[in-house]
Parts: structure tokens; C-alpha cells; sequence
């Protein structure tokens, strides 16, 4: 019975670990150059809702309503702080350059602010002691619904909405966009500050089964980008595939002996990387081809 | 010379064998590289720097900025009183661990491992295009290889770090071939991925290590004699990255890095072998980083996984260090890693990491060329008096005045 709890909680916990896969992923696909915001603005709204719950009572749907916007917003204007210049804005090593400064920025405020002491950092106590409930519970049933309706939203902002097509456009031929009467900055930021939306969300969401301080921020970025890498990048059915895998060898591992879990998914994904030769793009299906 | 033949650089190229101008380059609208050699042209209508299209009154254009990157042709920039100063600080910084006191010797290791770091980070994301975030990685190998060799190998302790820096080198080939064929960004996440995987592993598969293993070989030096090894290895690493750095920016490799980077279609077209260019950097910046993770390990005698792998001690503060000074440039990620190294010590890690952070942000988007790189030209402008008295010149390579 015991190994049916750990498996239904992985289940449960596989639609978190996808959203933040596919801020990774998604946002790389477009261009968004967001690699390292999505750990940042996960661990940054997670802690930033850990002092929201213990200063205002407040409930985890209100605190996500509260903190998510507040990303967005932040995100977005760093996103057209960054790309001010267009000697930054067109030179990927550059943006990738500034958009990690203001990540690790915005990591270290947050330690100042906050510490790095999981206590300190939650607002008194364990986000799960915050929140309440154990961790196989209707919460983590509700916490697997937002997170997919999250997935929904995104998958449907850049694959069906016509927001779509300006992505592709400014990640193939930013210049066609400007000549079509569109702010690619303008785009581009707005897009960075979706993916980084969606990373805080699914940060909110995973403080809710254990503390997270600001420093976590590294631990998010890996997992997240090790999901996206397995699942491909940009892939929705992949995040969720890979969120899945991952989610149930990082669970029954350290089910078995603490601390295999992470080896396993590590291991896994470094054999995966090794057996594609670091070919990313051939995880890529007909429609994303089709696409570009 | 049949018509198929390739021009001869000393006929079409008048770069290197006319005088440089006198007005700083992309100040006043002077070709920094001489006349052309197709003004004139009568079947060129671009020729003569008559700009077909332009209306009359628009401002001429500038000429575009050299590249900096690129050596300057022959060696003629630099004088001896640049070669002399040179030659200065070099023996200075190496004498440094003769007569600097304990506090210094700290700060000394301190700056000269970032240095070192933020050298190579700045020639793999500034020349080679390609930002690591694998640090972590590499300096764990680094600390564990050497660990092994001391406290299994029972070797000496210096001679397992040089032996380390190797074995990091070695582990770096297929690390670098299989990530460096990512996108560059990817290759960043896929470093940390590394280094989250090496940490992981060395804690499941050595216990102690989780809460730091005690070297008993190094804890057996004094202190006295450790703090003294450690300071003359660590400018061996500081002063040995930063020859090793632009002897690099100077030679094929980096051309070929360059090109790379710029057009990686053309170079490929035209034969360049990039990728081997950024397979050896990658390896040798991954031996200056096994050799940093091993010297910090010497340094306290206690190496932990978590410390050894921890990007935010190995990957992130040469990012901030080379961005804050330019990581196009050489001055630059040296003069980030000592705002970085000072500031660390006047405020404590974390906000020394949110200060320089924001600041360097903030000024890669109002210098996007870099703060050494920027302010080289004005800070030789203003020196000029000074240098023409002196007769000296300034690396742009303006003309001399004699004094009086």
C-alpha cells in the first residue's frame, strides 16, 4: 500500500514538474532566452508566497492569484530592460549573459530579504505545515489540476492562439515582425514574462510539498531543464512524459535509499543525452517542424 | 596574377602598412584602417565613400568599429614602456606570496581563482559563443581526482593537483563533446545538470563526503606552509590562465573561434575547424577550473560534495565577474573579479552577489561592449598629454609627439 501512496503522490506531483519543463522548453523553442529565469522565478515566488501565507493568512489559490501576477509584471519589465539595447538583444550570448545577471540578482535580493534558511524563508515554517494537508491529499489533487490547467493555457497560447504565429515569426525572422508593425522587444518580452509566469506557478505549487529557500533556485533550474531535455524541447505530451518518468524514479528511489532518487534522474537523463548524441532537435515532432 | 588569383593583402589591404589616424577609432569618421584601396573606383558607385542612397544632409556615416577581438596585424601597438610595465607586473604579482601578510594571502587566492575563472568564462562566451555554467562540474572533478590521489594514491599533495588538472582535462573531452554540440544556452543548463549529477553521485557513493571529508595529508601541513603553497598555486593559476587566455585570443584558435561564432556557416564553408577551437578551450578551461577546485580543497584541507559541485561558488561569480568588466576583453574580467572579491569582502555573499549582479546587468545594457573595453579609448584620450610627454603610446596606435 505503501508503494500505491508513493506512486499516486509522483502522479500527482508529474503536472508541476511538466509546467515548469515547459517554461524551460517553450520558451527556449521561441527564443524567449529565458533558460535560467525559470528557477529563479520559481523559487522566488515560492518563497515570496511562503511570506505572503505567514504575513496575510491568506489561502494557497489566493497567494498564487497574488504572487503569479507579481512575476509576470516583473519579469516583463526585466524582460524589456534587457532588450533595451539591440546590441544585447541580437547577440544570444549577451542576453543569455544579462538575463542570468538579473536571475542571480534577483535570487540574491531574495536571500537578503528573506535568508536562506528554509524557516526563515517560509515564513515560520514548512510550506506543507502552511498550507496544510499530507501530501497524497485532495490538495495535491487540487495542485495537479491548476498545474495542468496551467499546461492547457500555454499549450494553447503556442499552438492555437495567433500569439503563436508572432512567436515563430520572431524566432525564425524578427525583422518580419517589426516590417508587420509589431514590437518584437515588446513580444518577446511578453513572452519571456508568460514562461516565467508559468515557472512561478509551478514553484508556489511545489513549495507546497516540502520548503524551498531562494537557493533552490539552482535545484529548479536543473530539474526543469533535465525534464525538458528528455521530453524535448518545446514538447507539451514530451514535459508531461518526462515529468512523469522522472517524477516516479525520483520518488521510489529515494523510496529505496535517500539520495538515489536525484542520481537516478540525473543518470537518466545524462544516458538519454549521451544515446541522442546532445541532437536536442531531433525530439522535435512534424508539427513543430512544420512550424518553423 | 590571373583573374581567379586571390588579392594580395599588401595590395588591397592597406591596414597594416599605413599609419593609423590620429582621432580615436569610430570618434570622428576617420577609417581606422587607412585609405581604401578602392577609392575612386569609377565602376564602384559605392567608391569613395559617397553613399548612393544617402540624402543630403543626413549625417555621414561612421566608419565601422574594429573589431577588438581581432589581433591587430603585426605587433606594432604595443612600446616598451607597455612591454616594461608588463614585464613589472608580472614580477610583482608572482613575488606577491614573498611579502604579502595572511590577511593579503586570502584575498590574494581569492581574486587570483576568480581571475582564472573568469578569464576562461569570459573566452568561451566572448569568443567562442558558447556560455558555460559547467564550472561547478569541472571543479568537483577537479576536488574529488585530487582527493583521490592524496588520500588513496598517497601522493603528494601538489603534485596531485597538477595530476588532478589533467585527469579534469581528460574528463572534460567527451563531457564537452556531448554538450557543446547543444545550443549554447543548453550547454549552460546542461553543465549545472552535470554538476548537480557529479555531487549527487559522489554524496550516494562516498558518505562522509556529505558532510565534508577531512584530507589528513594537507591537515598534517602547517599552517604556515599550507597558506604559503596555496598562495604561490594560486597565482601559478592566476598568472598561468591569463598567458595561457591570450596566447589562445591570439593564435589560430581563436580566429577560428571567432569565426564560429560570428557565421558558422561561412567558417565551415571556408574550412575553419571551430569546433576543435572550442573543444580545447572548453578543455582547458575545465583544467584551470579542476585545478581551482583542488586548490580550495588544499586551502582547507575539507572537501564536501555540496562545496565541490556548488555552481554558486564555481559557475556563477565568474559570470558576474566577466560580465561586470567585458567579456570581450582581457582588462575586463579582471577588473569584475576584484569589484567582485572586494565587494565580498566588505559586505557579506549574498548581497556582494545581488550588488554585482544588478550593477553588471545595468551596464552591460549602458555599455554593451563592456566597461574595459569602453573605457580603454577615453581613459588613453585622456592620458594622451601625459603619454606624449612621456612618449609613450597608446595601444590604438595614434601618432607620437615628441615632447617639448
Amino acid at each position: 500500500m505503501r508503494w500505491v501512496d508513493l506512486v499516486i503522490e509522483a502522479l500527482l506531483r508529474a503536472p508541476t514538474l511538466a509546467l515548469l519543463a515547459l517554461a524551460f522548453g517553450v520558451g527556449q523553442r521561441f527564443g524567449a532566452r529565458c533558460e535560467l529565469w525559470g528557477g529563479a522565478a520559481a523559487a522566488v515566488a515560492a518563497v515570496g508566497a511562503g511570506w505572503l501565507s505567514s504575513a496575510t493568512g491568506l489561502g494557497p489559490v489566493a497567494n498564487a492569484a497574488a504572487v503569479v501576477p507579481l512575476v509576470f509584471g516583473a519579469a516583463y519589465l526585466l524582460g524589456v530592460f534587457v532588450t533595451t539595447r539591440p546590441e544585447i538583444a541580437g547577440d544570444p550570448t549577451r542576453m543569455f549573459t544579462a538575463s542570468s545577471l538579473l536571475a542571480v540578482a534577483a535570487v540574491a535580493v531574495t536571500v537578503l530579504w528573506r535568508g536562506d534558511d528554509p524557516v526563515a524563508a517560509t515564513g515560520g515554517g514548512n510550506l506543507r505545515e502552511l498550507f496544510g494537508g499530507p501530501s497524497v491529499s485532495v490538495d495535491s489533487a487540487v495542485d495537479a489540476a491548476v498545474a495542468s490547467a496551467a499546461i492547457l493555457a500555454l499549450g494553447a497560447l503556442v499552438t492555437l492562439s495567433r500569439f503563436r504565429v508572432r512567436l515563430v515569426v520572431m524566432d525564425r525572422a524578427p525583422e518580419l515582425l517589426v516590417r508587420a508593425g509589431h514590437d518584437a522587444r515588446q513580444v518577446s518580452a511578453l513572452f519571456g514574462a508568460v514562461t516565467a509566469s508559468a515557472a512561478g506557478l509551478a514553484g508556489v505549487l511545489a513549495a507546497r510539498h516540502g520548503a524551498l529557500t531562494p537557493t533552490a533556485a539552482v535545484a529548479l533550474t536543473v530539474v526543469g531543464a533535465e525534464t525538458a531535455l528528455l521530453g524535448g524541447l518545446g514538447s507539451i505530451p514530451g514535459a508531461i512524459g518526462a515529468a512523469v518518468v522522472l517524477s516516479l524514479l525520483g520518488t521510489l528511489g529515494d523510496e529505496v535509499r535517500q539520495g538515489w532518487g536525484g542520481l537516478a534522474v540525473h543518470a537518466v537523463v545524462l544516458v538519454v543525452l549521451f544515446a541522442r548524441q546532445g541532437h536536442v532537435g531531433r525530439w522535435s515532432t512534424p508539427r513543430w517542424e512544420a512550424a518553423r | 596574377m590571373s583573374a581567379t588569383d586571390p588579392p594580395r593583402r599588401d595590395e588591397g589591404d592597406a591596414a597594416t602598412s599605413v599609419d593609423p589616424p590620429t582621432e580615436l577609432p569610430g570618434r570622428s569618421g576617420v577609417d581606422p584602417g587607412g585609405p581604401r584601396s578602392d577609392a575612386g573606383d569609377p565602376g564602384n558607385p559605392g567608391a569613395a565613400g559617397v553613399d548612393p542612397g544617402a540624402m543630403v544632409g543626413d549625417p555621414p556615416l561612421l566608419p565601422p568599429a574594429p573589431d577588438p577581438l581581432l589581433p591587430v596585424g603585426p605587433r606594432t601597438g604595443y612600446r616598451w614602456p607597455q612591454v616594461a610595465a608588463a614585464v613589472a607586473l608580472f614580477f610583482v604579482v608572482v613575488s606577491l606570496p614573498l611579502w604579502v601578510g595572511q590577511a593579503a594571502s586570502g584575498f590574494l587566492v581569492d581574486l587570483l581563482v576568480l581571475v582564472a575563472l573568469a578569464q576562461w568564462w569570459a573566452l568561451l562566451a566572448g569568443f567562442a559563443g558558447t556560455p558555460s555554467l559547467s564550472g561547478g562540474f569541472h571543479a568537483g572533478v577537479g576536488a574529488y581526482l585530487w582527493v583521490a590521489l592524496v588520500s588513496w594514491g598517497g601522493l603528494n599533495p601538489v603534485v596531485a593537483l597538477a595530476l588532478a588538472a589533467m585527469g579534469t582535462a581528460v574528463v572534460s573531452l567527451p563531457t564537452g563533446w556531448l554538450l557543446l554540440k547543444l545550443a549554447p544556452a543548453w550547454t549552460a543548463l546542461a553543465g549545472l545538470v552535470a554538476g548537480a549529477a557529479g555531487s549527487a553521485l559522489v554524496a550516494g557513493v562516498d558518505e562522509p563526503s556529505q558532510q565534508g571529508r577531512a584530507i589528513a595529508a594537507v591537515s598534517s601541513l602547517g599552517p604556515t606552509v599550507r597558506r604559503s603553497l596555496t598562495t604561490w598555486l594560486a597565482v601559478v593559476l592566476g598568472v598561468g590562465s591569463v598567458v595561457a587566455v591570450v596566447a589562445v585570443r591570439r593564435s589560430r584558435l581563436g580566429l577560428a573561434a571567432i569565426a564560429q561564432r560570428d557565421d558558422p556557416e561561412a567558417a565551415s564553408t571556408l574550412g575553419v575547424r571551430a569546433d576543435w577551437s572550442r573543444q580545447l578551450m572548453w578543455t582547458m578551461a575545465a583544467a584551470a577550473a579542476g585545478t581551482a577546485g583542488a586548490l580550495v580543497g588544499f586551502r582547507t584541507g575539507v572537501v564536501s560534495a555540496a562545496g565541490a559541485f556548488d555552481p554558486l561558488l564555481w559557475a556563477v561569480p565568474p559570470l558576474v565577474a566577466a560580465a561586470f568588466g567585458g567579456m570581450r576583453s582581457l582588462s575586463g574580467p579582471a577588473i569584475g573579479s576584484l569589484v567582485y572579491v572586494v565587494s565580498e569582502r566588505l559586505l557579506d555573499r549574498p548581497a556582494a552577489l545581488a550588488l554585482c549582479a544588478v550593477a553588471a546587468a545595468v551596464l552591460m545594457v549602458a555599455v554593451p561592449r563592456g566597461l574595459a573595453e569602453h573605457a580603454t579609448p577615453v581613459l588613453a584620450a585622456r592620458l594622451r598629454p601625459l603619454t606624449d610627454r612621456l612618449r609613450f603610446r597608446v595601444p590604438s596606435g595614434s601618432s607620437t609627439t615628441p615632447a617639448g
